[in-house]
């Protein structure tokens, strides 16, 4: 069971950069000057 | 023993230049994709990796594209060092038999070792097997140091490019280099040569390399100690009033630890890894044998973060801008060493008092074979950069002595910083101390002849403002739960310097232990290894996006009217950035942390 909780937070951590990424990416549209 | 400081300190700085000055040019050329094309080792080495791997070394990513990469490289690294010590009482070259790590401890660690950060909660010698250590531990010591080196790679690429060389609408506008290529090209050509010759020179000097368990060795003189009785189901024995009861043993007999050492070591300190093979890490006899390899090892630790500076600087065709960087971490690392030894060589007032002899300054938790120079200047270095070995307990030194690593630690590792990160992040500084003085003189800001814009102040803002929120949100929970409290051993201000300790070295990515914490619970081991993760990739992805938009951005050859980046004014404006934007977040906490420590201290002897 803690096996899969800690695979879990693997998944979490990977997926919160990629969002952070995606955040970044986005920005970019309104930061131009 | 203040002319041996400052000797020590002079041969030191001219050594590192000497060595990094060349090593900065073959940085240059390993960053370069034409790198190899005329040698035919190189190629012969390269192409069988790019054809199985299905790369096309000349093409180039875009920064969605080169985070994406490096992201999932380094999820899979998580993965695979997490898997491998949940697994390793099952695998060979498991000598002396250990079981499979236990989950949160093996979830702190492989996040710890694969974002450079080498924070270990475990006792290394008696939890990992050697297979672990090598193939998980010691591989990741490779690639965090070559991901880190890549980031500096690519933003120094999109700084230096001219914005002229591809069309605005071509594949290739906008690349700020390929990850896959740097990664191999770091690892292959800069750190696996320096490493081979560096672990031959560690084992010369007494570092063991074998794959020996523990051996037993008769002692010369015996040894009593006390140990906890326990009953026929392994529990400790209670007395009437709950106390554990106590044997009184004696023993002619050590178990030694064997293990390959010196291969781990080598790259532990090169790569500003930091985590030790032994819990003694670099005050362990077998990891740092001499006073010569403790000199070598500082020299190594600040070896890469000062050639990737100085070859930032001919990337980008003006050495200049290298050396500016260089002198204002050179100052400030300088000027800590100073109050660190200082600190230390103030005799603790108690011990004075009740009749120690305290000539030689304050030397609890110091490793006699190095003294106080020795170990207040490797304190210095493995916290101003992210490496994070330790020689001398930090928990030991005097309150300010010990303020100097938790403050070098907290200013963001941009003194020297990790291989690699020291630079990018530094540069983040550099970019915030520009747009300051554009705002102060009424000039677009412009840092290399490119305009700084919202976008790139966006991006500086969240690399600068992301560390500080996790260390301060993570210390404040730690203080206010039950569980974030029983792990210290202090009560006091000492307690809340451990706890603030414990988080900025993590979130930092340093690693390096105040000692006297007990982090190894599921509260820490959760917590930390997430601050760690947030530290490293909340750095590089805007890092990236910065890099993205600056290698689009044309660069302006013209000077009139721009603000020199280079020059003593400039490193004067840099390190008035750093600390204004870097320590000040930290002021309150250091208040009631090592600063109310030592007026406590110091005002009882005074009663």
């Amino acid at each position: 069971m803690d096996d899969v909780l800690m695979l879990v937070l693997i998944t979490v951590l990977f997926l919160a950069g990629w969002g952070l990424a995606r955040f970044c990416e986005r920005l970019v549209g309104h930061g131009r000057s | 023993m203040q002319a041996q400081f400052w000797l020590t300190l002079l041969l030191f700085a001219l050594l590192l230049v000497a060595l990094g000055w060349p090593l900065s040019a073959w940085l240059v050329r390993v960053a370069s994709p034409q790198f190899g094309l005329g040698s035919r080792f190189v190629q012969s080495v390269e192409r069988p990796l790019w054809r199985i791997a299905g790369i096309d070394p000349a093409s180039g990513q875009r920064w969605p594209q080169y985070t994406l990469a490096l992201l999932l490289f380094n999820g899979i690294g998580v993965l695979a060092v997490y898997l491998l010590q949940r697994v390793q009482a099952g695998l060979p070259l498991n000598p002396a038999g250990f079981s499979a790590v236990e989950q949160g401890s093996a979830f702190n660690t492989a996040v710890s070792f694969v974002t450079n950060t080498n924070w270990q909660s475990y006792t290394g010698e008696q939890t990992m097997a050697h297979l672990t250590q090598m193939l998980a531990l010691t591989v990741q010591n490779f690639l965090s140091a070559a991901t880190g080196l890549a980031v500096a790679f690519a933003l120094t690429r999109s700084l230096a490019r001219r914005g002229q060389e591809t069309p605005p609408n071509s594949a290739q506008a906008g690349a700020i280099g390929n990850f896959w290529v740097d990664v191999v090209r770091i690892t292959l050509w800069v750190l696996i040569p320096i490493c081979i010759v560096y672990s031959l020179v560690l084992v010369q000097q007494g570092s063991i390399q074998n794959l020996k368990g523990f051996t037993e060795v008769t002692t010369l003189d015996s040894t009593a100690y006390d140990s906890p009785k326990v009953d026929a189901a392994g529990k400790p024995v209670l007395d009437a009033q709950g106390k554990p009861v106590m044997d009184h043993l004696t023993t002619h007999t050590q178990q030694v630890p064997g293990g390959p050492v010196a291969s781990q070591e080598a790259i532990k300190m090169l790569g500003t890894n930091g985590g030790g093979f032994f819990n003694a890490n670099s005050a362990h006899p077998f990891e740092n044998p001499t006073a010569l390899t403790n000199f070598i090892q500082m020299l190594s630790i600040l070896l890469l973060p000062t050639a990737i500076v100085l070859a930032f600087g001919r990337m980008v065709g003006d050495t200049r801008q290298g050396w500016t960087i260089l002198a204002t971490m050179a100052i400030v690392l300088v000027a800590f060493m100073a109050i660190a030894f200082y600190a230390e060589l103030t005799p603790n007032p108690h011990l004075t008092t009740a009749g120690v002899a305290t000539d030689l300054g304050n030397f609890e938790g110091k490793e006699t074979r190095f003294g106080l120079v020795a170990s207040t200047m490797f304190a210095a270095i493995t916290t101003a950069t992210s490496c994070g070995a330790v020689n001398a307990m930090h928990d030991s030194f005097m309150p300010l002595g010990g303020a100097v690593p938790m403050s070098l630690i907290l200013l963001g590792e941009v003194i020297f910083g990790g291989v690699g990160t020291g630079l990018y992040t530094m540069l983040v500084y550099v970019l915030t101390a520009v747009f300051i003085a554009g705002l102060m003189i009424g000039r677009t800001p412009e840092y290399l002849g490119k305009r700084i814009e919202s976008y790139d102040m966006k991006m500086v803002s969240i690399a600068i403002l992301l560390t500080p929120i996790v260390v301060l949100s993570g210390a404040a929970l730690s203080v206010a739960l039950e569980a974030g409290r029983a792990g210290i051993s202090n009560p006091g201000p000492h307690g809340l310097s451990q706890i603030l300790y414990a988080w900025g070295s993590s979130t930092n990515n340093n690693g390096s232990a105040f000692a006297g914490l007990n982090a190894n619970t599921r509260f820490y081991n959760i917590g930390l290894a997430v601050a760690m993760w947030l530290g490293r990739f909340g750095t590089i992805i805007p890092v990236l996006a910065l890099a993205g938009n600056m290698a689009l951005k044309k660069r302006s050859e013209s000077v009139v009217g721009k603000m020199p980046t280079h020059g003593p004014l400039f490193v004067a404006l840099l390190i008035g950035t750093v600390f204004l934007v870097g320590a000040l977040t930290y002021v309150p906490a250091l208040a009631l942390g090592p600063a109310a420590e030592h007026l406590q201290l110091f005002s009882k002897t005074a009663q």
